[in-house]
């Protein structure tokens, strides 16, 4: 198979017919100095402060710094292709990506570049990567779910579609885990979905991509890749890029959830911008708008009002801690901007308890607005009853007698610990949440062993898919727990429970 | 960079601007002799002879010896304000910027008067009537006299590339067949992707 050269002759032969040969008037300047990933740049009088740049190597760069007398740039791209007395060819506009369909099942760079190697990303529209938040008349509260798929997280700290829940824990505490079952939980639900990787290991975006495309989750998702070898002015805008994509469907009426997996690496490469920049630094040398950095791309979350279509962006920020210290800069800022957070504790996850959500101090303020009736009846007093679980346990184990109503919140408490946990990417639909969670409330569980709980769980679901689909029909329908489904359900349970046995 | 040969230094030119500020200020009408002068005391005296700069801004010779060198080259030979100039650069030390200074002023004077300068890069040389023709047509569209600066280019190959400060006017065949490339390469590319079929021969 080789081209065919006479029709390649007459399409370069068209373009050159339609050529439209025009003056071409440019602002230029001339490359001081580079250093990583920035440069100084003499000239650009006109130039605006975010407007693009371009390099003799086609290297695109954004005006960063306006000084008196030169123009600080973030390089995007290559810097070592860049070279003192280079001219620098001010564009116009801003910088800008490729939206739409287009970009859905594909992983690109944050300046939407395909890095999957299936060819360029069709697409016809773009959308700046800085836009400022809608306004308050644009919003509205939120109000509908956003099921995670998670027990622990739709029953204790619902997220809504149009809220930024922060997931915030120290390394290897199952951060990414939690935000990748929760985009595999969208399928089939119309939300789109965005994973943006910032300063992470390629290997480890590999296998969140090789995840999502063995679970199906690629047909509706998109990749952000800025990994930890790539320079810091991509870190820092993939974020940004990520929201200009998934802002496009919320502006069209549709629904998009977006991962910054992490912000407190997108924070590291801000500070080195602006430490090479000469910004002055301020707290953990981070420079002092840091906090604007991402209170600006998290405000960009938003439930549209009706008039604009009703669409919504909910992002899930991911932050790491250093030894569990969530008082340092960074995590305070974001945990300040989001709707809550979803507190992960090394502790508890080599405990076996996973997610290791610790319920006491996981929140989030949109609370049972975002929740189905149903969930809201059967998970009401949850938290609490858990957190005082946590302080009993505690109790208890200094070997005092217990009276058999603190004894009996106790078993309670280990089995609602036991069904909580949940593997990974086995998320859970929220009608087989409720009728689990109705279980371990409603004291179905307190006979079965601690060791038998999530047995007793998967077996229940399975009794209730295969033989009792009418009741799961029922509450899916109706979305709460009238007293006919009450019912249904508690007979469904108590008929399983006849039947069950452990092993 | 030939005509800027010192603006890359933006502090060296935040020195020079400062400097040839207060000399424009203090040279009342005979600013456009001390500005010849000054030209050619870089381009005649510095420029043959390297170690008279060096001496000056030496620091191991003395403030007064320094002027005395000053005194007995210059004396008679340039203005007396600019020999005052170029005493006072001594002891404040900048004469490494000397020549900052001398491009900004005769910058800022030219603009003081409504010139601009326009770089015209070519591919061959411009006839006078050219020139001319250039010079005029930049009146019209500046509304200030052009000061036309020639660089011949020949890997322009043909066409005009005009330069007015930061912006570029570029009507070269370099620049016109540039952006046909990559039209063309863009288009080609658009095409196989499109129709990739019809593109291939079995």
């Amino acid at each position: 198979m080789k081209f065919n050269s006479d029709e390649i002759a007459s399409v370069i032969q068209k373009e050159i017919e339609t050529f439209e040969s025009q003056m071409d008037v440019r602002e230029v300047g001339t490359v001081l100095e580079v250093s990583d990933g920035i440069a100084r740049v003499y000239g650009l009088s006109g130039v605006m402060s975010g407007e693009m740049v371009q390099f003799p190597s086609g290297v695109i760069g954004l005006a960063f710094n306006l000084e008196e007398n030169s123009v600080g740039i973030i390089i995007l791209g290559d810097y070592l292709t860049i070279n003192e007395g280079d001219e620098v060819k001010a564009l116009g506009k801003l910088l800008s990506v490729p939206v739409g369909d287009g970009v859905i099942g594909r992983v690109l760079d944050p300046l939407g570049n395909p890095l999957d190697g299936k060819g360029p990303v069709e697409s016809s529209e773009q959308r700046p990567v800085e836009v400022i938040a809608t306004g308050v008349a644009e919003r509205q509260p939120v109000h509908e779910p956003l099921q995670t798929g998670i027990k622990a997280i739709d029953a204790m700290t619902p997220i809504g579609r149009g809220q930024r829940e922060l997931i915030i824990g120290d390394r290897k505490t199952g951060k990414t885990a939690v935000a990748i079952d929760a985009i595999l939980n969208q399928k089939d639900t119309g939300v789109k979905c965005f994973y943006v990787a910032i300063g992470q290991k390629d290997s480890s975006v590999a296998l969140v991509v090789e995840a999502l495309r063995k679970y199906g989750a690629m047909d509706y998702t998109t990749v952000i890749v800025s990994g930890a070898s790539t320079p810091a002015p991509l870190q820092y805008i993939a974020p940004y890029s990520g929201t200009a994509m998934a802002e496009h469907f919320m502006f069209n009426g549709q629904h998009a959830l977006i991962v910054y997996d992490d912000l407190s690496k997108q924070a590291v490469a801000y500070r080195q911008l602006s430490l090479l920049m000469r910004r002055p630094p301020g707290r953990e040398a981070f420079p002092g708008d840091v906090f604007y950095c991402h209170s600006r791309l998290l405000e960009r979350s938003a439930k549209l009002s009706d008039d604009l279509g009703g669409g919504s962006l909910t992002s899930l920020p991911i932050i790491e801690t250093q030894e569990g210290e969530v008082s340092a800069y960074i995590p305070t800022n974001v945990i300040s901007i989001t709707d809550g957070q979803i507190y992960l504790q090394p502790d508890l996850f080599f405990k076996g308890v996973r997610p290791a959500m610790n319920a006491g101090i996981s929140v989030s303020r949109v609370g049972g607005a975002a929740q189905i009736k149903a969930m809201k009846k059967v998970a009401g007093g949850l938290r609490l009853d858990l957190a005082s679980f946590r302080e009993l346990e505690a109790f208890a184990q200094l070997g005092t007698e217990l009276d058999p109503a603190t004894q009996a919140q106790l078993d309670r408490g280990y089995r609602m610990v036991e069904l909580l946990k949940q593997p990974q990417y086995q998320p859970l639909s929220v009608t087989e949440q409720v009728i689990s969670i109705f279980a371990a409330t409603r004291g179905y569980m307190d006979d079965v062993d601690v060791g038998n709980v999530s047995d007793f769980e998967t077996k229940l679901l399975e009794f209730m898919r295969d033989r009792k689909s009418d009741v799961i029909n029922q509450l899916a329908e109706a979305g709460d727990l009238s007293e006919a489904v009450e019912s249904a359900i508690r007979s469904a349970i108590e008929e399983f429970k006849k039947g069950y046995r452990p092993g | 960079m030939s005509e800027h040969a010192t603006v890359l230094d933006s502090d060296e030119q935040q020195v020079g601007t400062l400097y040839a500020k207060a000399l424009l200020g203090s040279a009342g009408d005979a600013v456009d002799e001390i500005l010849s002068d000054f030209e050619a005391l870089v381009v005649e005296c510095l420029d043959q002879h390297p170690g008279l700069e060096t001496a000056l801004a030496s620091p191991r010779i003395g403030q007064e010896e320094k002027e005395g060198i000053l005194d007995r080259i210059f004396r008679n030979r340039v203005h007396p304000l600019l020999l005052n100039f170029l005493k006072v650069l001594c002891r404040r030390d900048r004469i490494a910027s000397l020549r900052t200074i001398q491009t900004t002023a005769v910058q800022m004077r030219e603009e003081a008067l409504g010139k601009q300068r326009v770089i015209v890069q070519t591919a061959q040389a411009l006839s006078d009537e050219q020139k001319a023709t250039i010079a005029e047509a930049l009146k019209n569209k500046l509304g200030k006299d052009a000061v036309l600066i020639e660089q011949v280019d020949e890997s322009l190959l043909g066409g005009i590339v005009l330069r007015i400060g930061d912006k570029v006017l570029d009507g070269s065949i370099l620049g016109r067949m540039n952006s046909i490339r990559s039209v063309v390469a863009e288009g080609v590319q658009r095409a196989i992707r499109n129709q990739y079929d019809s593109l291939m021969s079995s």
